[in-house]
């Protein structure tokens, strides 16, 4: 079950949390799509820094635009670039959200990771009794001399091997 | 003793050996046990003849070297489908006229119709093809500066093989997505097998959105003949949250898909690319289809900021039918005209029963404001196309088409019904652009001139807020 820092543990000793700077959204004035009924964020908002090795932890917000209450369920996992599941889903308990409200919670992969390289997947589902929907959102990271390092989608396909095709 | 004299003698021994040596050549006189090749040249290449049992000298034979390194090389190529929007397997829901199926969700599906390479070990591309609609190749491959068997690799770029679009990184640039190296048979066919992008526990986003730009084409927009003239080039920057919620500018002939619409196909890069098309049709508006922000602020005539939309919101009428007209032709390339129940939404799985059939007009009766809801002009739009009737009166089954071309038929200016009508202010006219600029009213008296009457559809559908 998830709640703050989940996922997160330590392998001995005290773990240090290093902030990461939100990135400034920069805004186009082009037409816009249209806005789901829930808007999922998750952002890398901390290095967790431990004896093994780091840890990243990010701030998922989901942020509802129904005029009535909903609610939402959401699964957490971690893969690495070929694939192959690193923290196995788990599931949030199933959790109501005001109108237009916001459900923020913090995630955490653990630390020590062996050096690669990560995504972090995150699928929300929602229902306000009129319309539900299902968002995914995938963020990237790399570790490496065990330094845990956020990536862009840019450089997660340039850099691992997730555009690396598999024989069947 | 006589001393010869060289200088005499030479003429006549050349003389004797020039005569000798054509006698040999011409002349049928040669033994096969005692005479010796003799050297020959075929363009330039040093060769031979033998003399032959019959007592001839034959053809000048020049060695054969080592086999020219080239061949062909076929295989298939596939994804990971995990795009939302497919019609579910329930007892309860029909998926009549459905082109994507909830058996064809979480399976390899093919790259259809994409450019494919074969690439050297050194980075050079020596062997270039398309794949079919099922995702398999042949291609010829040669490489001059070896010979024999070599070793290669198998790529792909994410671009459809008539240029009809492309999947670009975040600043433009050119995704690969490749195979390990493989070995190359000179001169024979190499089967390389079948290979597949991602898988259920990482499937690749950028494959899934290839596949959605090209569902779009090739059930959608590839029944007009406008958008095959005019729909070309279009890039797709995947990922970049430069657009929150994914946008396309037509000037730019360009879609930014934003960093959760890899899945969720129909409101995303089909709509987008539904944009791009009514951008084409209008040949070109002279700004961007919806414009600024104030569009999305009903009731506020400026910018509030965050507001966007949704497919229940209540809209100014240049905002509603602009997104109305972009989701219609994404739903026109899940969806054929007679399926039963077509439905839309804004999710990476099925979009659940009922939200939104639109199959299902909301009638005459309608409530406040709701002659400006997007999603009762996607209905007015799928009531012109479909062959289903769901009221009495309901008679239209006219083609895609007749959408992007009737947009084309918008007299140019900006007064009422003509083409920049919305955009007053972008033209430099001193006053503010008119919100409800163009509406679904706009359109159906475009089509009336060109002989289609499409007033039933709309009024069953809440009518318009425009004029």
């Amino acid at each position: 079950m998830l709640g703050a820092g989940a996922g997160a543990f330590a392998r001995g000793g005290a773990m240090v949390r290093q902030p990461i700077a939100a990135v400034a959204p920069q805004v186009s004035s082009a037409n816009d799509g249209f806005t789901p009924l829930v808007t999922i964020d998750l952002e890398p908002s901390a290095v967790l820094q431990g004896p093994s090795g780091d840890g990243l932890e990010f701030q998922l917000s989901l942020k509802s635009r129904s005029q009535r209450p909903l609610m939402l369920r959401y699964s957490y996992e971690l893969v690495d670039d070929r694939g192959n599941s690193r923290q196995k889903p788990a599931m949030s308990p199933l959790t109501a959200v005001s109108a237009t409200g916001i459900h923020g919670v913090q995630l955490a992969t653990p630390v020590g990771l062996t050096d690669g390289y990560y995504e972090a997947r995150v699928m929300a589902a929602a229902a306000d009794g009129t319309e539900d929907t299902l968002q995914v959102a995938e963020r990237y990271f790399v570790v490496k001399h065990g330094a845990v390092t956020p990536l862009s989608s840019d450089e997660w396909f340039q850099m691992s091997n997730a555009n690396q095709g598999r024989r069947l | 003793m006589r001393i010869l004299d060289p200088r005499a003698t030479w003429p006549a021994v050349l003389v004797a050996m020039t005569l000798l040596g054509f006698a040999r050549q011409a002349h049928a006189f040669c033994n096969p046990e005692t005479d010796p090749p003799i050297q020959c040249f075929v363009n330039g290449e040093e060769g031979e003849r033998i003399c032959g049992a019959n007592g001839q000298y034959g053809a000048c034979i020049v060695p054969s070297g080592p086999p020219p390194s080239n061949g062909t090389v076929s295989g298939h190529v596939a994804f990971f489908q995990n795009q939302g929007n497919f019609c579910p397997s329930s007892p309860t829901r029909s998926c009549t006229g459905a082109t994507y199926v909830q058996s064809q969700y979480h399976t390899d599906m093919p790259i259809a119709e994409t450019k494919v390479y074969i690439r050297r070990g050194d980075g050079v591309v020596i062997g270039a093809g398309v794949t079919d609609s099922s995702g398999n190749f042949t291609i010829s491959w040669n490489n001059p500066s070896t010979t024999g068997d070599i070793t290669a690799n198998f790529i792909w770029v994410g671009e459809h093989k008539d240029g009809r679009f492309a999947v670009r990184t975040s600043s433009g640039g050119q995704w690969t997505f490749w195979t390990p190296n493989f070995t190359l048979n000179a001169g024979v066919n190499t089967n390389i097998g079948t290979w597949t992008w991602g898988n259920s526990s990482a499937p690749n986003s950028l494959a899934n959105v290839y596949d959605g730009a090209f569902h779009m084409w090739s059930f959608g927009l590839s029944q007009s003949n406008r958008m095959n003239a005019f729909f070309t080039g279009l890039s797709i920057y995947a990922f970049d949250n430069t657009c929150p919620t994914s946008c396309a500018s037509g000037p730019d002939n360009r879609i930014t898909l934003d960093n959760n619409a890899a899945y969720q196909p129909q409101a995303r890069i089909m709509h987008e690319m539904g944009h791009i098309a009514s951008y084409k049709g209008s040949r070109d508006q002279n700004r961007r289809q919806t414009g600024d922000c104030e569009f999305y602020s009903y009731p506020s005539t400026s910018c509030v900021s965050g507001s966007g939309w949704s497919l229940t919101s209540k809209e100014w009428e240049g905002a509603a039918f602009e997104e109305a007209v972009a989701t219609h032709l994404g739903d026109v390339s899940l969806y054929r005209a007679f399926a039963t129940e077509p439905h839309t939404c804004l999710s990476s799985a099925e979009c659940s029963t009922g939200s939104f059939n639109i199959e299902t007009s909301p009638g005459t009766s309608c409530g406040t404001d709701q002659n400006r809801v997007p999603l009762n002009h996607i209905r007015y739009h799928w009531d012109n196309y479909d062959s289903v009737s769901d009221y009495t009166g309901e008679n239209l089954s006219r083609g895609m088409w007749e959408v992007v071309d009737t947009l084309n038929a918008f007299n140019n200016g900006n007064g009422n019904r003509q083409k920049d009508e919305p955009f007053d202010t972008f033209l430099g006219i001193p006053f503010t652009d008119d919100l409800d600029g163009r509406s679904p009213i706009d359109f159906r008296e475009n089509w009336i001139v060109w002989g289609t009457d499409s007033s039933t559809q709309l009024s069953n559908n809440c009518g318009s807020a425009g004029d």
